[in-house]
């Protein structure tokens, strides 16, 4: 799966306003992370996880950090990513499921 | 509430009863462990899990394996109150393991591959299915007091 040019530019377009607020929308990503999906925060019981932490708005830098290198390595976010993607397999081990953008989950009860 | 038909209890307490747990357990957590290793992230203080060799024969994974299908046997005992059968457990993993719900729908179709490999023909369609059901609704409980 890739992106079109079309796409791309309009990638690079969005993200470039974006960048000008960067940590603050890092910050709220996270608590709406936090919020709509409970059980994300259990990679983070180290954390302070109070609206406005430090931790959080530190932590929603980095995010958005990443986010911005592949932005800048559009060609190649695979590559870009790789060392990112390493330390989440093995180092903080993160079930795969997190990365997804959608979540349909189908419950039963 | 979960529906359970008169077939699908049937279905769910006859195989059980043949389960061995001690062996069914260990067997489970071991491929769970070998299979999707980041799940390793919760064992750092079971020793050696540096081989499929070393986690099959490890004494912990094992002991811990047979503990978590024990506690699944509740399950089976429980079909029409499954939330609050599992809530403490939920909340512990919840709030002092801090366990990603995630691993327990891992977990569980890790049971059914299991249960496959040992009861092969008998483990038919039907049964498939119900137990599929079964531990999708088991996970469920677990995770419902995630906070």
């Amino acid at each position: 799966m890739t992106l079109t040019q079309a796409e791309k530019a309009a990638v690079i377009a969005i993200w470039a306003k974006v960048a000008t607020q960067a940590d603050a929308i890092g910050a709220e990503s996270l608590e709406r992370l936090f919020c709509s999906y409970p059980q994300t925060k259990t990679y983070f019981p180290h954390f302070d996880l109070s609206q406005g932490s430090a931790q959080l708005r530190g932590h929603g830098s980095k995010v958005m950090n990443a986010i911005g290198e592949a932005v800048k390595h559009i060609d190649d976010i695979r590559g870009a990513l790789a060392k990112l993607s390493e330390l989440h397999a093995y180092i903080l081990r993160v079930d795969p499921v997190n990365f997804k953008v959608s979540e349909h989950r189908n419950f039963q009860g | 509430m979960v529906h359970w038909s008169a077939e699908e209890k049937q279905l769910i307490t006859s195989l059980w009863g043949k389960v061995n747990v001690e062996e069914c357990g260990a067997e489970a957590l071991a491929r769970l462990l070998i299979v999707y290793p980041w799940t390793q992230r919760f064992f750092d203080n079971f020793g050696n899990l540096s081989s499929p060799t070393a986690i099959i024969g490890n004494p912990k994974v094992r002991a811990h394996g047979k503990k978590v299908l024990t506690s699944f046997g509740e399950a089976v005992k429980n079909l029409d109150n499954l939330k609050a059968t599992y809530s403490k457990l939920s909340e512990l993993h919840c709030e002092k393991l801090h366990v990603d719900p995630e691993n327990f729908r891992l977990l569980g179709d890790i049971l059914i591959i299991v249960l496959a490999a040992h009861f092969a023909k008998d483990f038919t369609p039907a049964c498939q299915a119900t137990w599929q059901k079964l531990v999708g609704v088991v996970a469920h409980a677990l995770a419902y007091k995630y906070h």
